[in-house]
This record gives structure tokens, C-alpha cells and sequence, in this order.
């Protein structure tokens, strides 16, 4: 074995016990035989070897294990909050649902408003459309206004005869 | 690292955090060695470690025992490691002098041990300092977790070979930084 090669497994594969027995035999053979490669293989362990085989192992400190606790809620909190999105998505209307439903609404509103008669504010009767009920109206006006005339109690009356009936404004007057 | 039981692994998997809190407890230590040794400070390792457990929480559920959970925890110990180590090499290099002036400072209240024990950790440190992330990662799963070259390979997802070639060169380095400072003494 040439010097070389037997250096290149003693920094690697036969410090590091990964050499089968006969190639093993053989690199001993060579370190019996070789000053140079026997002081290399010593300095290989002073250097690189013993320092980090022998150094301790660490002890990971205390409040790691708090970190890494609070860090597992936080993503654990993430993770709750993200399933309730996703359970509110899975309910989610888009607004253009809610667009068309309030368009809806107003189209039946105004038909139903629409097709409702239109009724007299005061009126006992109905509606204006109920023509029983416009006859009446129209014959209760009459009436008033006749009472008006033989008794002289219209609008703005003095009570003192038909002659002094007095119709309100002047307009009304050249009216009646 | 002890394999874990398969059923410790399922009860984590389900989100029980009493359950996880066994797998921290088991294998915190290594974890944080390892983050450690890779990227060379304290601040860097926590904050390795803690993404590291965060990320097996997360991805327990999906682990389907194919491979070995210490194996799996390993690779992402180094990857993410690694990956940390190559962010961040400028601010490691001034927290290691910050932290030499710490324990300077404070070695008269010290006992012989424990600056001795620093001392080593320095000198550990300074040696792997050397070493680029991959050739430092390689030579943590060997000499520091006592890994064979299969399981290295396996943890780093490269052939025997690449591991094989990785530790000759991270030696080689470390023999001649060694030259060089018994020639400066």
C-alpha cells in the first residue's frame, strides 16, 4: 500500500472503524512500516478527532421549551381561526345574490303598491275607484254645501241671511 | 438518539402536547448540540432548535413511518442548521467575539473546571469555525453523535462517498490549522 492511499483511510474510513478486517490488516501493516504515515495518523487524532469526541454534549436551555409551547398555540390559534374562514366561506352568499334578492324585493313591493286603489285620506269610504262609495261622497258635499246655502253658515259666514253669505276669498265669491 | 415508541409518535401526531412534550424532553438536548456545533452561537442554535420542533409539530401528522423519526429529526436539524449558518455568518462571527469578551471578563469568579470546560468549548468552536456548514455538519453527525457513514448519508441525503470525501477534507483542514498555530507558537 502506497503511502497515499493509506492516508486518505486513515483521515477517513480507518479512523472511523468503517474498514472491513482485510483492509484494515493492510493499513496496519503500513503504519508498522511507515514513521511518516504512523505521525500522521497521530496528528489526524490530536487535531481532529479527540477535541470533538471528547466535547460534552449541551443541555438545550429551559426556555426553549416555552418558546416552542407558545409558538405550537400560536399556529394552533392560526389554525382555528382558519377553519372557522373556512366554514364562513363555505356559508359565504356572494353580493350579487344579495343584489338580486333586494332587486326582487323592490319589483314586488312596487307591483303590490301599485295594484292597491288609492283611498281618500279621511274618508270612511273605501276608494276612489269604488264608484258606489265616489256617488256618496260627491252627495255628501252637495249636501254640506246646500246646508250652507239655506242656513248662511259657509265658510267665513256672519249669520246674517243668505245675502251676506260670504264664500271665503274674492275668488271663490265670482266662483259661486 | 434513542428511537422514540411508534405510539408516543401517533399520540404527537394527533396534537396531543403532552405527547410532544416527551419528544422535546427526549430529544432536546441533541437537537440543540447539533444546531449548536453547526452554526456556532447560542442565539443562532435556540432559535434553530425551536423552528426545528415547531416544524416536526407541524409535520408529524404527514410522518408516515417509512423512514426513522430520529433520522427524519436529524435532517431537518441539519438542514435547517446549515441553512442558518449560511445566513448569518457575519453576525456569528461578532457574537463569538462578544462572547469571548463575556467569559474573559467574568474568569476571576470561575471555577478551574468551568474555565477549562469554556476553554474547550472555544477551542471546539473555533475549530469548526474552519470547516464550511457541510464538511461541519458531516463531522458533527460523526464524531460528536457518533454516526456511521450510512446513517450520515442517509441524514445528509448524499452517497457514501460525498460523506467519505466530506470528513477526509474537513481532517485534512483541521490538521493544517493546527500546523499553523503550533508554527505561530
Amino acid at each position: 500500500m502506497k503511502c497515499t492511499e493509506a492516508r486518505e483511510l486513515l483521515a477517513s474510513d480507518f479512523l472511523d472503524g468503517e474498514l472491513d478486517k482485510d483492509a484494515r490488516g493492510e493499513v496496519v501493516k503500513h503504519l508498522d512500516a511507515c514513521d511518516g504515515c504512523r505521525r500522521f495518523e497521530e496528528a489526524v487524532r490530536r487535531a481532529a478527532v479527540d477535541p470533538l469526541r471528547n466535547a460534552p454534549r449541551e443541555t438545550a436551555p429551559p426556555s426553549l421549551w416555552l418558546k416552542v409551547r407558545l409558538g405550537i398555540e400560536h399556529e394552533q390559534e392560526r389554525g382555528v381561526r382558519a377553519a372557522l374562514y373556512r366554514v364562513w366561506r363555505s356559508f359565504h352568499v356572494p353580493w350579487t345574490a344579495y343584489a338580486a334578492a333586494s332587486a326582487t324585493a323592490a319589483v314586488i313591493i312596487a307591483i303590490a303598491v301599485l295594484r292597491e286603489p288609492l283611498t281618500v285620506p279621511g274618508s270612511t269610504r273605501a276608494s276612489l275607484t269604488d264608484t258606489e262609495g265616489l256617488h256618496e261622497y260627491i252627495e255628501e258635499q252637495f249636501s254640506i254645501l246646500a246646508y250652507q246655502d239655506t242656513n248662511g253658515t259657509g265658510n267665513g259666514a256672519n249669520g246674517n241671511g243668505a245675502d251676506s253669505v260670504n264664500f271665503g276669498t274674492l275668488l271663490e265669491e265670482y266662483l259661486m | 438518539m434513542q428511537p422514540l415508541p411508534k405510539e408516543l409518535l401517533i399520540e404527537a401526531s394527533g396534537g396531543d402536547i403532552g405527547a410532544f412534550e416527551k419528544i422535546y424532553r427526549a430529544t432536546s438536548d441533541y437537537v440543540y448540540t447539533i444546531a449548536l456545533k453547526v452554526t456556532g452561537n447560542r442565539a443562532d442554535a435556540e432559535e434553530v432548535a425551536q423552528d426545528v420542533f415547531l416544524k416536526v409539530f407541524r409535520k408529524l401528522g404527514k410522518f408516515r413511518f417509512e423512514s426513522s423519526f430520529t433520522t427524519w429529526l436529524y435532517r431537518i436539524t441539519v438542514n435547517n442548521a446549515i441553512n442558518a449558518s449560511r445566513k448569518s455568518t457575519r453576525r456569528r462571527s461578532g457574537q463569538v467575539e462578544f462572547n469571548d469578551n463575556i467569559e474573559v471578563a467574568d474568569g476571576r469568579d470561575r471555577t478551574r473546571e468551568a474555565i477549562e470546560k469554556e476553554q474547550n468549548e472555544a477551542r471546539v468552536r473555533s475549530m469548526l469555525e474552519t470547516l464550511n456548514p457541510d464538511q461541519r455538519a458531516c463531522i458533527v453527525l460523526r464524531e460528536i453523535e457518533g454516526m456511521r457513514y450510512e446513517e450520515i448519508a442517509e441524514v445528509l441525503q448524499v452517497n457514501l462517498n460525498t460523506v467519505r470525501s466530506r470528513l477526509r477534507r474537513a481532517r485534512e483542514t483541521l490538521c493544517s490549522r493546527a500546523q499553523q498555530e503550533r508554527s505561530i507558537q
